[in-house]
């Protein structure tokens, strides 16, 4: 079974393209929600690197800590955290919090990203970054255990 | 009147197993979150509502299914209840244990 629920438009937090009378990239995010601007060359740059989506893809089966995903992207933390820091300014990135074996919590981190497009199509260019709505397991853990 | 007796068996029955499927929906989500936070409460979350949806309805399904081909002999039918009650209340016993182990953590 797919793990994640159907994708929604990315509305808190939803970076999409401006109508085509925008010409080219100056895309912008539509939301007032989120106060920094996002364009589509942001965009495109962080998912060029290689370590954001190997963060995505590792934290989109399960939730990681940044020790973990240091460990699984074969990087240091603070490269890790740097990264996390990136993906959360777009919203692609949610923080969790986890209890740990000894009683203690940790931060862990979840993928919220489900997809990217762009469009090219009868003169007009449009792109969206779908996010993933959260995963129901992991609300039932927290639930439960905030019970 | 047989028709009203029917009708409602038929009701019962299409109760039954939406509860049972609503059950394993929350047992199978609770195993997912084992799976995906190591969450110990999960796991007995998930079993207590396997036992108490899935496993019962099975077993009174089952039961029913037998006695109403005379497999079983009907004097059986306290026996099938029986195993259905100690099910359930192993299922909640259960859950109730995955509380204590969500408030440890």
């Amino acid at each position: 079974m797919n793990s994640r629920a159907s994708p929604r438009p990315f509305t808190p937090g939803a970076v999409r393209a401006p109508p085509a009378e925008s010409k080219l990239f100056p895309a912008r995010m539509t939301d007032d929600a989120v106060s920094e601007d996002a364009d589509l060359a942001d965009v495109v740059a962080l998912l060029d690197d290689e370590h954001v989506r190997s963060i995505l893809v590792a934290t989109s089966a399960e939730p990681l800590s940044a020790k973990e995903l240091g460990e699984r992207c074969d990087l240091s933390v603070s490269s890790i955290y740097r990264r996390v820091d990136e993906l959360r300014e777009f919203g692609l990135l949610e923080e969790r919090t986890r209890p740990r074996r000894d009683g203690h919590h940790e931060t862990v981190y979840v993928s919220a990203f489900d997809r990217f497009e762009l469009a090219i199509q009868n003169g007009e260019l449009d792109w969206t970054v779908a996010r993933a709505s959260g995963d129901v397991a992991d609300e039932l853990s927290r639930m439960w255990g905030n019970f | 009147m047989l028709g009203f007796t029917s009708a409602v068996g038929l009701a019962a029955g299409a109760a039954a197993t939406g509860s049972a499927l609503v059950g394993l929906y929350i047992g199978v989500h609770a195993y997912r979150g084992l799976r995906r936070n190591d969450d110990p409460s999960m796991r007995y979350l998930s079993a207590g509502m396997i036992l108490l949806f899935g496993v019962t309805y099975v077993i009174a399904l089952a039961g029913q299914g037998l006695i109403t081909l005379r497999v079983v002999p009907v004097r059986y039918q306290n026996v099938f209840r029986l195993l259905v009650r100690l099910l359930q209340l192993t299922g909640l016993v259960t859950i109730a244990y995955s509380l204590h182990v969500a408030a440890r953590n």
